[in-house]
Formats: C-alpha cells, structure tokens, sequence
C-alpha cells in the first residue's frame, strides 16, 4: 500500500511534467569512492544496509553513489519534489530506487507542510548522507551514523519557521513510516518496516552555529524470516532446561516493539574553524536493541581549498548476553548461536579516530580522502561483515583508508 | 597542465568579461518598486538566498531570483554576502536542496531578464550590478565596496 502510494505520487508528478516542463529543475550528485582496510576480519562498511565491505586486500566501492533529483514550480507555493539515488544494494527495487518523491506547501513563510516521501530528519546528515560533496566527512562516522538504515519517510511533516534578528528557529514534527534493508553476513537480510513514526525536531541557525535536537519514537513492523523460526524452536523448549526462554522470546519478538531516538547535535563553522557533534541515546521495548549510546566529536579548519577535520566517534550498548540453555546437545548448541546472534546483533563497543582531508577542485568537484582507526572491543558487530572470525582470529585494531570524488551538477 | 589552466582560470575570465561588463560594479538588491520594504539588512538576505527564510521584513512570502550556477555575479554575490567560498556555499546548498528542504532560487541567465522579472513580479527579489539598475525597479540594499 505504502509502495503504491508513492509510486501513485511519482506517476502523478511524471503527468504534470509533461503539462509544465518549462518549470522543470533537474539535479544531481554523484560519489565515487573506493575503501581499503587491514582487516581480515572486520569487513569495512558505513551504513548496515551496504552489501559490500573491503577487507585486507579486497577494496569495495559499496560508498559510491550517483542521484538525480527533480523539482517542479507549480505555483510560489507548491512544489513537487523527486529523488532517486543508484547506490550497491543487495536488492534492487523500485521501492528502494525512491528516495523522496513529495509535494511541498508553504503557507506563510512561517509554514511549510511536505506530503509523499520525504527525507527522515533524525541526525544531523542522514538526509544528505549519500550526497558526498554536501558534507566534510569522507564518510559520516560509522558508531552514529552506520546504525540506522533509514533515510527516507513515508507520511507528512509540517515545519514552522521563525526568524529572530540574528537566526533562525525550526520547529518540525513529522510522522510516518519506513522500510530500509539490514543486511549482514551469511546473506542474511532483514527489509526493516519502521511504522508508526512520531517525531519532533528542534533547531536553531545562525550565521556560524547550527544546533539541533530530535526526539522520534516509532514500532517495528515485522519479524525477520530467521527470527520467527528461532522463536518457533524456543517456543518448544522447556523452562527448566531454559529459564530465560521467555525473556528471550519477548526480544526476538520484533514486531511491536517500540524504538526511541534520542539526539542533540551542534555545529559551528565561521569558514576557518569547524566544530562539529552528535550525540545520540537508542532505547526499545526489546534487548535486541537497547540503550545504545553513540556520538562523536569532530574539529578542524578550513585552509583555503582544503578542509582538515579530526574526528573521534563511539558507540556502545549495554545489551544483556543470555547466559543460554542449562544443558548442552547439537541442537541446543544450534539453536543458543543462532538465537544470541540474534539478541547481541546490537552488542557494539567500539571508537574510532578519523583523519578526514577534503579539497574543492571546482566548485562543484571535491576530492576526499579520510583514515580511520578503530578500536572494535566486540566482534562480529552490526556495523560490520565478517569472514573467518573466532576467538583466536579477531582484529580488535583496524585501519581503512578511504578516497572519494564527490560532485554535484 | 595547460588544459588545467584554461578551465580553471582562462574559462571563468571568459565567462566573467562576456556575461556583462558590468559586473565590476557594486552590486544591488533590487525588488518591485510597489514593494512596501525600503530595506533588506545583509542578515535578512543571508537567509533569503541560503534557502532559511524566504520572506521579506513585513513577512510577505518572496520569490528569490539568482542567476544560473557558474554564473560570475552569483559567485561574487553569494560570496560577498556570506564570506564564504563559493565551494563552500555549494555544499551548503547541497545539504539544503538534496534533502528536500528547500529548492534552489529560480536561477536566469542575464541582467536583464533579472530586470525584466523583478519589475513584473510584485514579490521578487533578485540583484543586479548598480549601473543596470533602471527606474522600474527598487534598490533595497547596496553591497559597500
């Protein structure tokens, strides 16, 4: 219903090309980039919906990226907004080809409403996080922003504006729902339904500062495919030979489940000086994501063409590890790997020192190159693909070098 | 190493000296002459033309008008407006039109079709080099050389 709707909304905005072509804008941006890194371990991704990561030896271009977006003046009040970005995915649908297709009102100057698929406003650059030529970043930091799949929102917003002598305030409240695709190892994939999405958001730009806070809760839509087949298995289990059978029944059972998101960001920029921080605080009804802590601290400077910027971001969980099954058999053994696989897919404590290098060769043209250094305390990681991982083979150290052309046209 | 030279410092000139001559002058916003606003402060056109507020002081809603992406007079306008790098308020702008939360001012090629728009549009707003300024339009604000 969701994907009709907005394909009924990108139908309707193709007709009224053809009426108007005269007022038709056409954008564009395009990111190609390329990641090596010295794990063997750890494959390098920066987002968990990226079907590619590079390894020791084996680059990915899984950041790259090409988009085009199209706007429509209907009137000084109205417009029709469509966006779609080619990027590597596990699947390919039309669904996913969206990224935004919406009709923008404004009221009053003061007023704005958006209805169709928007981009999700939840931190600071989740809605431009494919545009690589709009942020300093080689990539955005992998503990805050790799996590949340989700870019886009199937519903309305309403967005009011109020100008002080010096800035400007945002208030914005937007509801709706999402899907976007976790994919991990083992080709395991998980298209994650977000429904019932409330959200407000706060904001206030100067000249220099920009700061913003965010507050959406939302439920999970669905189950995974695997986690229905483990709850069906715990489901036959007896207590005494699982006593935290049912807790764990409760986490695996997604669907229902309510996800908060919590987040504070501040940054200043006077064309020399950059600073730049997120904060954020996940928090759910289920252990399989709970009281996830992430931000990052960046600095820097501008110097001339070239934009330096050091970056330090974190992330860890406080997730619970079952302490599994009281007795052991094959089956048991199975069925404990698969269900903590499961439960601790969030179990993440890691940070990672960034080094990032930006240079303007046009004004539409940017080169970036950036190196991390991440301490990973937990493998496997959501964050990450994984190959020949054990306990006697985990890269806890990992460097990645990243090197991206960025343009916009 | 040629090839390099000719686009980044031979082409711009080119496009700098054939686009008008006048673009040496002193900038001017300019708006309808039945506007009721007698003045825009720099703060107040900061937001109009980096996509934060579109609207006038007495809180009409504006019709911002720029010229096309490249265009000398917008580089030198935005960057003397804002301080900023061209490079920078790209990015800045792609941050703002990519995530949907604002659409790029109309964009026009010439002074003159500048001209032409702001003097049949009650509420636009765009800017031009002093000396193109003529009778049927007003000037709002003036950039100091």
């Amino acid at each position: 219903m969701r994907s009709k709707f907005v394909m009924f909304l990108s139908l309707l905005w193709s007709l009224s090309l053809s009426v108007q072509a005269g007022e038709l804008k056409v954008d564009g941006f395009a990111t190609l980039d390329i990641n090596i890194s010295n794990s063997q371990t750890a494959g390098i991704r920066h987002v968990i919906s990226q079907p590619d990561a590079s390894y020791l030896g084996e680059p990915s271009f899984a950041n790259s990226s090409i988009g085009l977006q199209l706007d429509w003046q209907s009137s000084s009040q109205l417009q029709l907004v469509a966006q779609t970005v080619l990027k590597e995915r596990k699947e390919y649908k039309l669904d996913y080809l969206i990224q935004m297709a919406f009709a923008r009102y404004t009221l009053t100057p003061n007023w704005q409403f958006r209805i169709g698929r928007t981009g999700l406003d939840l931190y600071m650059m989740t809605e431009y996080r494919d545009i690589g030529f709009a942020f300093n970043y080689g990539h955005p930091p992998t503990e805050f922003y790799a996590v949340v799949p989700h870019q886009n929102l199937d519903g309305i917003d309403a967005t009011y504006t109020y100008p002080l002598e010096q800035s400007v305030l945002t208030y914005k409240v937007f509801a709706g729902r999402s899907n976007a695709p976790i994919v991990s190892d083992d080709d395991f994939i998980w298209d994650v339904e977000l429904e019932s999405i409330y959200g407000i958001s706060l904001s206030m730009q100067t000249q220099n500062w920009l700061l913003r806070s965010n507050y959406t809760i939302t439920r999970a839509g669905n189950t995974n495919e695997q986690q229905g087949q483990l709850l069906s298995a715990l489901q036959l289990i007896p207590d005494n030979i699982w006593p935290t059978r049912q807790a764990l029944i409760n986490s695996l059972q997604i669907k229902g489940k309510r996800f908060n998101y919590f987040t504070v960001g501040a940054m200043y920029d006077d064309s020399q000086w950059i600073i730049q921080s997120e904060l954020a605080f996940i928090d759910s009804d289920s252990e399989v994501l709970n009281h996830l802590k992430a931000g990052y601290v960046s600095a820097g400077a501008h110097i001339g063409e070239d934009t330096w910027l050091l970056t330090l971001s974190a992330a860890t969980s406080n997730n619970r590890v079952d302490p599994g099954p009281l007795l052991s058999s094959a089956q048991l053994d199975a069925l404990y790997q698969g269900v903590i696989r499961h439960t601790n897919f969030y179990l993440i404590d890691q940070q990672t020192w960034s080094l990032s290098w930006r240079r303007d060769l046009t004004s539409t043209l940017a080169v970036k190159i950036q190196l991390d250094h991440t301490q990973a305390d937990h493998l496997p990681s959501a964050f990450y693909l994984h190959k020949d991982l054990s306990s006697s083979n985990y890269d806890k150290y990992f460097q990645s070098l990243g090197l991206s052309l960025n343009w916009v046209f | 190493m040629r090839l390099k030279q000719f686009f980044s410092i031979i082409l711009p000139w080119l496009l700098f000296v054939t686009c008008s001559a006048n673009t040496t002058d002193t900038l001017v916003v300019i708006v309808h002459p039945g506007n009721l606003n007698q003045h825009i402060s720099q703060h107040q056109l900061v937001d109009l033309y980096m996509g934060k507020y579109a609207a006038f002081p007495d809180g009409t809603l504006a019709k911002v008008l720029d010229y096309e992406q490249g265009h000398p007079l917008r580089t030198l306008f935005l960057t003397s407006l804002t301080g900023r790098p061209i490079g920078q308020i790209n990015a800045y702008w792609s941050q703002v039109k990519f995530s949907g939360k604002a659409s790029f001012p109309q964009a026009y090629q010439s002074i003159d079709a500048i001209l032409e728009e702001v003097a049949s549009t009650p509420d636009a707003i765009g800017y031009v080099p002093a000396s193109a300024v003529t009778e049927d339009v007003k000037v709002v604000y003036r950039f100091v050389q």
